[in-house]
C-alpha cells in the first residue's frame, strides 16, 4: 500500500470511528481484513494511480452553488452522501445510512457483515471501513420510476479519496434507471464506488456509468447485484481517459427466469489501466447473462480482463455468455483476458470468448481506398468498435 | 490517364504480374479478362496501394503521376477507385457516415469546402435510385448483412459519390442474376461522364455484351498476351481461352 493512501486512511479511520457507533466494530474488522488481504494484484494499478495525484489548485472547495439539480438527483460530496443538495422522487424512500440504521437495521448489518467476506475485493473492505455517509434507496413494490435518478459525485481540494457506499433495493414489479457521473470542477480525484443491490422478482434495473479522467485517479468500484425470479438488471459502462477504471462486479442469479445484460467499455490513453472483474453466478434455472467487454487501448496503455461464470446444480437450462474485446491500436499497449467457466448443472448454454488484435489491415485498405488518411481510417474503425457498446447508453430523459 | 510499363508485382515473394503493359485514355473503356490465376485482381489492388503487394519493376503513371510514390488514400484522392469483390463489412459505422467522411476528404484533399450533412444527404438520395429503401440503407453498418448483390451496388453507390477518374472493377459481375446486371450496365452508362475511364476486370463476356468496352485485353501469367475490340469476348465466349490463343499462336 502507498504510504500516501496509508497516511490518509488511518486519519480517516480514526476521525470515522470516533463518530461510526455501532458500525465502528464492522469498519475495523474491514479495516484489518483489508490490511491482511492488502492490494494483491490491484497493487500495481492502485499504486500507479494513486501515486500521481496533481496539486490540486489552492482555495478550490466545494460551493453548493455547483450543485443545480434540474431532475431527480442523488448528490454526494467528497464520497459522503448529501440529501439537502438532492432532488429526490417522492415514489421511493432515500435514506442516509446513519439514518436507515434505524429503520432498516438489521438489513443493513446483513450486507456489511456480507461485505466482510468480500476478501478478494479489497476495494469493497475499504470501502467498508471508509465510507462517510452512504445511502439507501427503497423503492417499494409496483414503482415504475419513468425518468433516470443520476447520482452525481462532486469533490474538492479536501480529499482526493472518495467511498461512496449506495445500498439500493428495488421491489417486486418495480423499475428504476440510474446514471452514475462525477460532475464539478473538480470531481473527487479517486471515487471508490460500492453498490450493492437487490432486485425483487419481476423488477429492473438499468445501471449507466460514465467516466472520463484526465492524468491521474479514476474510478475503483465495486458492484453486487442479487435478482429475483424475472428480475431484469442491465449495466452500461463507459470510460475514457488516462486515469484508472477498476470494476469488480458480481452478479448472482437467484431466482428462475432473472437476467443479466452487462457493456463495458474502457477507451484507455496515456498511462490509462483498466482492471475489471466479473462473477456471474447462476443459481437457479433459466437464468439468462450476456456480458461484453470491451477495451481500445493506446500506447502504454493496459487493460486486464477476468471473468468467472459459475452456473450450480440449480442452473439447469440457463444460458450465459461472456465476451471480452480488446483493441490495440498501437504497440507498446498490453490486453490480457483471463476466462473461467465452472458449470455444475447438466442443459446448460455457456459459452466465453477473448479476442486481442489491431485494426484489421484490411479494413484500413479498403477505407484508404475512398480517400481517408490512416488517420482518419482508425478513427473510423475505433468509433466503429466504441458504438457497439455506447448505442447502450441510449439518451436519457431527465427534465 | 495511366499507363504501365512492364511492370512486375510480388506477393509474399511470389512474382504475380511479369512484365505487364496497359495503357488507359481519358474516356476510354477497357476489360481484363483471363483465367484464375492470371493475376487480374492482383493488377487492380496493385494499382491501389494494397500493402501486401509490391511492385519490384516498371514504371506505372496515373494521371501524369508515378503511382508507386503515392499512398493508397492519394491515390484515390486524385480519383483512382478499386469496387472490391468482397468489399469489408463495419459494424458500428453507417454507410451515411462513411460515405460523408470519404466525401468531406476528398472535398478537404481537393481545398474545397465540405458540405453540411444536410446538403450532402440531400445529393446522395438523388443518386440513390437504384436502391430501394433508401433512409434504412444508409442508416445500416457499412456492407453489414449486405447480400453480394447489394454489396455490389454500395459500391457502385460510392463510386457516384466519389467520382473518380478512373475505376476498377474487380469482378463487379460476380453473383449477380441477368437483371441485376442489366440494371448494373445501365447505372454504369448513364452515370459515366466523357471524361471518366473504366477497367473491367471480369471472367464472362456477359457483363461486356451490356458495357461494350473500347479494348479487350487477355491477361495470361501475369502479361497482357492480346487486345482487341469487342469482338475478342465474343470470340473467347464462342471458343474459351485455348481457341482464341491456340488462334494467336499463344501458349496457355
Amino acid at each position: 500500500m502507498t504510504k500516501r493512501l496509508e497516511e490518509h486512511t488511518l486519519h480517516s479511520l480514526r476521525s470515522l470511528l470516533e463518530k461510526s457507533g455501532p458500525l465502528a466494530p464492522l469498519r475495523k474488522q474491514a479495516w484489518e481484513l483489508f490490511l491482511q488481504g492488502g492490494l494483491s494484484s490491484l497493487a500495481p494499478l492502485v499504486k500507479r494511480q494513486l501515486l500521481c495525484q496533481t496539486e490540486k489548485k489552492a482555495g478550490s472547495f466545494f460551493k453548493e452553488s455547483q450543485v443545480k439539480p434540474a431532475s431527480f438527483s442523488l448528490v454526494f460530496v467528497n464520497g459522503a452522501f448529501q440529501p439537502r443538495l438532492s432532488l429526490l422522487p417522492l415514489e421511493c424512500t432515500v435514506l442516509p445510512l446513519s439514518q436507515a440504521l434505524r429503520s432498516y437495521g438489521s438489513f443493513l448489518e446483513s450486507k456489511w457483515r456480507k461485505s466482510l467476506s468480500e476478501k478478494n475485493d479489497p476495494l469493497a473492505l475499504l470501502n467498508l471501513a471508509l465510507h462517510k455517509e452512504g445511502v439507501l434507496i427503497y423503492l417499494p413494490e409496483g414503482v415504475r420510476l419513468e425518468r433516470p435518478l443520476r447520482v452525481l459525485f462532486f469533490g474538492d481540494a479536501s480529499s482526493s479519496y472518495a467511498f461512496p457506499r449506495i445500498h439500493l433495493y428495488v421491489s417486486a414489479r418495480s423499475s428504476l434507471s440510474l446514471s452514475l457521473r462525477r460532475e464539478g470542477e473538480l470531481p473527487p480525484l479517486c471515487t471508490h464506488l460500492f453498490l450493492e443491490c437487490d432486485l425483487g422478482a419481476g423488477a429492473s434495473l438499468t445501471l449507466h456509468r460514465v467516466g472520463v479522467r484526465g492524468e491521474a485517479g479514476g474510478h475503483f468500484d465495486s458492484f453486487r447485484f442479487a435478482l429475483k425470479r424475472q428480475a431484469l438488471l442491465k449495466m452500461v459502462s463507459a470510460f475514457e481517459g488516462s486515469g484508472g477504471f477498476f470494476q469488480d462486479i458480481r452478479f448472482s442469479l437467484q431466482e428462475e427466469e432473472a437476467q443479466c445484460e452487462l457493456f463495458s467499455l474502457a477507451h484507455l490513453k496515456g498511462q490509462g489501466d483498466a482492471h475489471t472483474q466479473v462473477r456471474a453466478l447462476h443459481l437457479a434455472p433459466f437464468t439468462k447473462s450476456s456480458q461484453l467487454f470491451k477495451a481500445a487501448l493506446h500506447q502504454g496503455t493496459r487493460s486486464h480482463f477476468e471473468g468467472a461464470i459459475e452456473i450450480a446444480k440449480k442452473g439447469a437450462r440457463s444460458e450465459a455468455r461472456q465476451l471480452s474485446k480488446a483493441l490495440l491500436l498501437e504497440e507498446g499497449a498490453l490486453a490480457s483476458s483471463r476466462p473461467f467457466l465452472n458449470i455444475h448443472a447438466d442443459d446448460v448454454k455457456a459459452e466465453h470468448g477473448a479476442t486481442l488484435s489491431p485494426l484489421r489491415e484490411e479494413e484500413l485498405f479498403y477505407l484508404k481506398t475512398r480517400g481517408l488518411s490512416t488517420k482518419e481510417a482508425q478513427e473510423i474503425l475505433l468509433t466503429a468498435f466504441c458504438k457497439e457498446i455506447l448505442l447502450h447508453l441510449t439518451e436519457e430523459r431527465y427534465d | 490517364m495511366l499507363k504501365m510499363t512492364d511492370v512486375h508485382v510480388e506477393a509474399e515473394g511470389k512474382e504475380i504480374l511479369k512484365g505487364l503493359d496497359l495503357t488507359i485514355r481519358p474516356g476510354e473503356i477497357h476489360a481484363l479478362m483471363g483465367p484464375n490465376g492470371a493475376g487480374k485482381s492482383t493488377l487492380a489492388k496493385a494499382l491501389a496501394g494494397d500493402p501486401s503487394l509490391s511492385v519490384t519493376r516498371g514504371e506505372i503513371f496515373f494521371l501524369g503521376r508515378e503511382l508507386t510514390a503515392l499512398s493508397v488514400e492519394e491515390r484515390a484522392r486524385l480519383g483512382l477507385f478499386l469496387t472490391f469483390q468482397d468489399p469489408v463489412e463495419v459494424a458500428g459505422v453507417s454507410n451515411f457516415e462513411f460515405l460523408f467522411a470519404a466525401e468531406s476528404a476528398k472535398r478537404r484533399a481537393q481545398k474545397e469546402e465540405c458540405l453540411s450533412e444536410e446538403s450532402f444527404r440531400k445529393s446522395l438520395l438523388e443518386k440513390m435510385d437504384f436502391v430501394d429503401r433508401k433512409e434504412e440503407w444508409l442508416k445500416r453498418g457499412l456492407n453489414q448483412g449486405f447480400s453480394g448483390g447489394e454489396k455490389k451496388r454500395n459500391e457502385i453507390l460510392q463510386l457516384a459519390v466519389l467520382k473518380p477518374r478512373l475505376t476498377l472493377f474487380d469482378e463487379i459481375d460476380s453473383g449477380l442474376d441477368v437483371d441485376a446486371l442489366k440494371l448494373l450496365a445501365k447505372t454504369l452508362k448513364e452515370r459515366r461522364t466523357p471524361e471518366q475511364s473504366y477497367l473491367f476486370i471480369t471472367h464472362y463476356s456477359r457483363l461486356l455484351q451490356q458495357i461494350e468496352p473500347h479494348f479487350v485485353h487477355i491477361l495470361l501469367d501475369g502479361r497482357v498476351v492480346k487486345t482487341g475490340g469487342p469482338e475478342l469476348a465474343r470470340l473467347l465466349e464462342e471458343e474459351g481461352y485455348e481457341g482464341v490463343l491456340e488462334e494467336a499462336d499463344i501458349q496457355k
